[in-house]
């Protein structure tokens, strides 16, 4: 699906299972559907605000989104430092402009995910 | 048996009215539950997901003037303007009609071509918004489901699929024409 940004098939997805329609959500959020569909495709960018209302409107109808957040950082193409300590920003640029392989990357991302589910 | 171009459209592998309709009752029955003579359209748009079409709202006035709604087939992409959207969601007959009438660009794969052309006409049933037009009126006023129930009136067209009074008259018209509807008595 080109059409859409990772983040947009997972919204999308979403509302399929949640049986809500882009204009209800919309509606009920206090969007216009061409503003949510413009996120969803990657037009405009994903304010966090907007992740974390998106976030509370599918748990309010007891969907599960995984990883919206970082979905969203992908489909923005920045990922923001703001509220991270000097370590925390330290870390994460060094890990941008570090060469990882294709093996060490996938090593570390499952590492990531072990510490993330504790 | 097909009138001259409205001009309107851009050449496109020639169909005829017989290929388009089998083509619309085929993709009718694997979207919508069969003989259902109307569906919510604000459901049918999400689900395609499931197929791989999608599509974008946008702005109004993101979109050329008096332009409802277009589409890349070759994307499986349709756009509409965020009032037709609207609209389609709230089951307004002419949005409905739009709606179809993209997917049918899709189905049907009418990519655009860039080719030099020698300059002929470009007759109707090989005109692509001809096409998507025939195949729109084919998916919502199904014709066998129209000859299963006895509607030959516009009245009964607008009343049972929430189509517009200029669709539903080009359907019966058209139909009379091609002498598909059975005769009274």
């Amino acid at each position: 699906m080109v059409n859409l940004t990772e983040f947009g098939v997972a919204v999308r997805k979403a509302r399929l299972d949640a049986k809500v329609s882009l204009s209800s959500m919309a509606g009920e959020l206090g969007v216009t559907s061409a503003f949510l569909s413009s996120i969803e495709v990657g037009r405009k960018k994903i304010s966090e605000d907007w992740v974390a209302k998106i976030e509370t409107f599918f748990k309010h109808k007891r969907i599960d989104v995984p990883d919206l957040r970082e979905l969203a950082d992908v489909s923005n193409r920045s990922i923001s430092l703001e509220g991270m300590t000097p370590q925390q920003a330290i870390l994460l640029a060094g890990f941008a402009r570090a060469s990882f392989s294709k093996q060490q990357l996938e090593k570390f991302s499952k590492l990531l995910g072990e510490t993330k589910g504790n | 048996m097909f009138g001259p171009s409205s001009g309107m459209g851009y050449r496109v592998p020639p169909r005829r009215i017989a290929d388009i309709r089998a083509h619309a009752l085929a993709v009718r029955e694997a979207l919508i539950a069969p003989n259902a003579p109307f569906f919510r359209m604000e459901p049918f748009i999400e689900g395609l997901l499931e197929y791989g079409i999608t599509y974008d709202v946008v702005d109004d006035n993101e979109l050329p003037f008096g332009v409802e709604a277009c589409c890349i087939p070759e994307r499986l992409l349709m756009t509409f303007s965020n009032s037709t959207y609207e609209k389609a969601c709230k089951d307004d007959p002419r949005a409905r009609f739009t709606v179809i009438h993209e997917l049918g660009h899709i189905l049907m794969a009418h990519t655009r071509p860039h080719n030099r052309d020698s300059g002929r006409e470009i007759a109707a049933y090989e005109d692509s918004e001809w096409q998507a037009n025939q195949f729109a009126a084919e998916f919502l006023m199904p014709l066998t489901h129209m000859n299963m129930n006895g509607y030959k009136t516009t009245e009964e067209l607008i009343l049972n699929y929430q189509v517009s009074s200029p669709a539903a008259e080009r359907r019966i018209t058209q139909l009379n024409k091609r002498n598909e509807l059975p005769r009274n008595g």
